[in-house]
């Protein structure tokens, strides 16, 4: 009789797959135009005037008062910088009444400002806007503000008088 | 150690000759290759940083998925970046193949930016990133017995950035999946 040994020999060699998958996620924060302003100058100072010298005018585009009875007058400036070309927006709230300390004796100040776009050059704009506009920062990333006004004397008291000028920036 | 059970069913046979009897034995044994297996894992996300809105026009940022460089056009752009790397690592696997998906945009609650992603891949996590054009990328290794990594890079351009998007975090997704054999 035949005899025989059935001999088994299975080899498993088919294909193997394995699958993997990750995630990452992508960032970006986005903020909105900023302004970095810098007073430079905070005093706005009409020096000594007549008590019944009419209109006096502290032009913010030439830095000059247009009459004074004596001392020294300066006028406002702020510094705005940030990207080159952004723009911006000035809005302030005329007239201003100035007080005398002490009394309610008032002096009416009609603000106006000049603009340099960039603050590497001298020469101001004068803004013929009394309450908003906008302007530009220069190539330099910088625009210079100046502030002025006129007030209106007209048989004054004698004394010293002062008030707030409010301005507010706002980026573009 | 595979031999053992051979010689066992010989000296039965051998055993059966000498005695004059019969025996049946069925035996098998199976031989398996080692499966292959892979993981594919962010290290680290595609982050942007921050950009400030340009006042006009239209601005973008870059980052070069080989060399991790950020740039930009129009917008200012500030705070820590990183470009985004992925690592796949496997053993007993003689090809692979990553698909890669970018997400078309990034978006916040109220508003989009426009994406277009690019990677680069290379078998060092430290350099060498060569650009991977199209959006699956195959690479072999040694196969069974053999492990290997490969790394991933992933940046890209956000664009369409202007005054009228929405301020706040844009995201996205970057979805790989890796195949391997």
């Amino acid at each position: 009789m035949q005899r025989y040994i059935l001999f088994g020999l299975i080899a498993f060699c088919g294909a193997a797959q394995a699958q993997t998958s990750g995630t990452m996620q992508v960032q970006l924060e986005v903020l909105p135009r900023v302004l970095t302003v810098s007073v430079s100058s905070s005093h706005l100072d009409f020096a000594q005037q007549r008590a019944d010298a009419g209109a006096v005018t502290l032009d913010p585009a030439t830095g000059l008062a247009s009459r004074k009875a004596g001392g020294s007058h300066a006028m406002g400036e702020v510094i705005l910088q940030g990207p080159a070309g952004a723009g911006f927006l000035v809005s302030i709230d005329p007239p201003v009444t100035l007080q005398q300390t002490g009394s309610r004796h008032e002096v009416r100040f009609t603000p106006s400002w000049a603009q340099s776009m960039g603050c590497n050059q001298g020469a101001f704009m004068l803004i013929p806007a009394r309450q908003a506009a906008t302007g530009m920062l220069g190539k330099d990333g910088c625009a210079a503000l100046r502030f002025g006004g006129t007030i209106h004397l007209l048989g004054a008291a004698q004394g010293r008088y002062a008030g707030h000028l409010a301005i507010r920036i706002t980026p573009l | 150690m595979k031999s053992i059970p051979i010689l066992f069913v010989l000296s039965l046979w051998w055993a059966v000759s000498m005695f004059g009897q019969s025996a049946t034995v069925t035996a098998s044994i199976s031989l398996s290759t080692p499966s292959p297996s892979c993981t594919i894992s962010a290290v680290s996300n595609l982050n942007y940083g921050t950009v400030e809105k340009p006042g006009s026009g239209t601005g973008s940022i870059v980052i070069n998925a080989q060399t991790g460089a950020r740039t930009s056009s129009t917008v200012s752009i500030s705070g820590s970046s990183s470009v985004g790397q992925a690592r796949l690592s496997g053993s007993n696997v003689a090809n692979y193949s990553v698909a890669r998906t970018f997400p078309a945009t990034l978006t916040n609650s109220s508003s989009s930016l426009t994406y277009a992603g690019t990677w680069a891949q290379s078998s060092s996590s430290s350099g060498n990133y060569t650009a991977v054009s199209g959006a699956s990328y195959s690479g072999t290794s040694g196969g069974p017995g053999a492990t290997f990594t490969h790394f991933f890079r992933f940046g890209g351009t956000v664009s369409d950035i202007t005054l009228s998007k929405a301020n706040g975090t844009y995201t996205g997704t970057i979805t790989a999946t890796a195949t391997c054999n």
